[in-house]
């Protein structure tokens, strides 16, 4: 017979080496990955150090985000909405296609630079950007899935416990770390190398009509779609009218406030001449289209913003300088970074 | 033989990782709270009949909610140190019904808690434990906890399929469903180190149909986000604890 001390000397060991693990038995620690604001730019929203960006990390989110994995058939993982060429936007649509045939509510906003954001959705719903991929997951018309499904299926998975615990230490998954590596891919998407970010370092310079429609924009544009994000992150009502199918009253689904009636996020413009179509519904072909709209086609109304109770006049001349700047906004290096590709 | 030293190693094992959080000199004590539904005077059953007091049918499906920053008044009325804990109660879940947590010795004469989850913990990004929102009890394109659930069948109910949903939230100062509760012990206890306050607690379904409003289910069937509504039954189920016995073990 065995005496009890054969069992308790291997099981207080096992006990040693199971309080240490995580500070010694992790030979591949996380590796720590820098966030670089560029110059000039303000200080970042997003709490860095309740998730530090890592290698390991960031490769795991990059993983999530494109696998349909995700949602309920396979067939709509996040890239399925937000597509690289289209600056993490959808390409060439007016609103995005979800599980089912169904159609979203909005046109799927491009992602960039969201490290700045404190809330999220076209109507600011969500406040932290941990939070935001638990909406689509479970949005019947987008992926279509319940959050414990999706943690099953990843730890079903051959490879992802292992890519978890490479992330964070053990093989454990859960919603927190999920979303958290979801959120390290998504903050290095990143856009601050187009010419306008080079012209402002100054590394190139304007031709006459990319000035001439910088001073154009500054004149009549800049207060809402302010540098250097290209929005100031507020909620307005840019006089577009509710459509009658959609009947979406914006920021006002959110506080209840009729004050907030058809107000919608400020988008930014960085690389706004890839990621068409235009507006929170992609009513807007073509960024004449925009044009047309604050020239003559604004709707006024209560909650009407201030500075459109007049439009926004443009002539032909100033529209033609106008898209020269506006091309200076396309950010070929984010647009083609391989490293925000789908892994191989 | 060799099951029961292997259990108690690995019994072991989680001691030994778990941090003693006691840390002060003062003894510590343990306190449990128990609570129990009632619907129409009885025990709560899950799926029975029974009707509100305003004389509707209900069958009750889903009876869920948060508790969370539990702190102990002592006699002065002075709030102890608070356990750090969330706790999701669910009818059909028996274990979620005891609340146990340490406090220090002392005398203590009151509970209190919030019924939901704090502002703080809705603005904070992705939580564990309780508060994860893989629980169901979290809205996820307009971010914030449902504090309170209840789910039924009614033949009042003009909803489809008959359903009664209410999804009670709100943590933002102008539609918040946030309520602070104090039950109070109507006497000093003391408590001595190693020794266990237990508390039975009633938590009565029938009182989130009256009290400050009325609530019909033939006019509200439905309340599935934050605003006036949800706020009408927050202050009505505010008042649905009693506190029914205080014991020292």
């Amino acid at each position: 017979m065995l005496r009890p001390a054969n069992y308790i000397i291997p099981a207080l060991l096992l006990l040693l080496l199971a309080c240490q693990k995580q500070e010694v038995a992790n030979g591949g620690q996380p590796e720590p990955v820098a966030f670089t604001v560029p110059a000039g730019w303000p200080a970042p929203a997003y709490d860095f150090a309740a998730n530090p960006l890592t290698k390991q990390g960031i490769a795991l989110g990059r993983k999530l985000f494109y696998d349909g994995l995700l949602s309920k058939d396979g067939q709509f993982p996040c890239a399925s909405c937000h597509q690289q060429p289209a600056a993490f936007g959808t390409f060439d649509h007016d609103l995005s296609h979800g599980f089912n045939n169904s159609h979203t509510l909005r046109n799927a906003p491009p992602l960039q630079n969201l490290a700045w954001h404190r809330e999220f959705h076209h109507d600011g719903g969500i406040n932290h950007l941990d939070l935001q991929p638990l909406a689509p997951i479970t949005a019947p018309n987008e992926m279509a899935e319940t959050i414990d499904n999706v943690l099953n299926k990843l730890r079903n998975d051959p490879a992802y416990p292992g890519l978890f615990k490479a992330a964070f230490g053990s093989t454990d998954i859960s919603t927190k770390r999920m979303t958290q590596a979801l959120s390290q891919f998504m903050l290095t998407m990143v856009s601050a190398d187009s010419k306008y970010d080079r012209v402002k370092r100054g590394a190139a310079t304007f031709t006459l009509p990319e000035q001439l429609g910088y001073d154009i924009f500054q004149q009549k544009c800049g207060s809402c779609h302010k540098e250097p994000l290209f929005t100031d992150l507020s909620y307005r009502n840019a006089g577009l009218p509710m459509d009658n199918v959609l009947r979406d009253a914006g920021r006002m689904r959110i506080t209840r406030n009729p004050a907030d009636s058809l107000k919608f996020k400020v988008p930014s413009l960085r690389n706004v001449m890839v990621s068409r179509y235009y507006g929170h519904d992609g009513r807007f072909f073509d960024v004449l289209n925009v044009f047309d709209h604050y020239q003559s086609g604004v709707q006024k109304s209560g909650t009407l913003d201030p500075l459109l109770q007049n439009g926004i006049s443009l002539s032909n001349f100033e529209r033609g300088q106008l898209l020269a700047f506006l091309l200076t906004l396309t950010d070929d290096e984010f647009l083609k970074n391989k490293s925000l590709a789908a892994p191989q | 033989m060799k099951i029961a030293i292997t259990a108690l190693a690995c019994a072991a094992i989680f001691t030994a990782c778990t941090k003693d959080n006691s840390g002060s000199g003062a003894g510590l004590a343990t306190m449990e709270m128990a609570i129990s539904h009632q619907a129409s005077g009885k025990a709560m059953v899950l799926n029975g009949d029974v009707n509100t007091p305003n004389g509707e049918q209900i069958r009750y499906t889903v009876f869920k909610y948060y508790i969370s920053n539990l702190t102990l008044l002592n006699d002065r009325g002075e709030a102890q140190p608070s356990a750090a804990a969330y706790f999701l109660i669910d009818e059909s879940d028996g274990n979620s019904k005891i609340l146990p947590f340490n406090i220090p010795e002392g005398n203590y004469s009151a509970i209190r808690f919030l019924l939901g989850v704090d502002s703080a913990r809705n603005v904070s990004g992705v939580q564990e434990g309780a508060l994860d929102p893989a629980k169901g009890m979290f809205w996820t394109w307009n971010t914030g906890y449902i504090m309170a659930k209840m789910e039924g069948k009614s033949i009042n109910s003009p909803a489809p399929l008959q359903n009664v949903t209410y999804h009670v939230g709100g943590f933002k100062q102008s539609n918040s469903v946030l309520k602070t509760i104090t039950l109070s012990f109507g006497r000093n206890v003391t408590v001595k180190a190693n020794q266990q306050l237990a508390l039975q607690v009633k938590g009565d379904a029938d009182k989130w149909w009256t009290g400050a409003h009325t609530i019909r289910i033939a006019n509200l069937p439905v309340v599935m986000e934050a605003g006036a509504d949800a706020m009408k039954l927050a202050d009505n189920y505010a008042n649905m604890f009693t506190l029914q016995a205080v014991e020292v073990k």
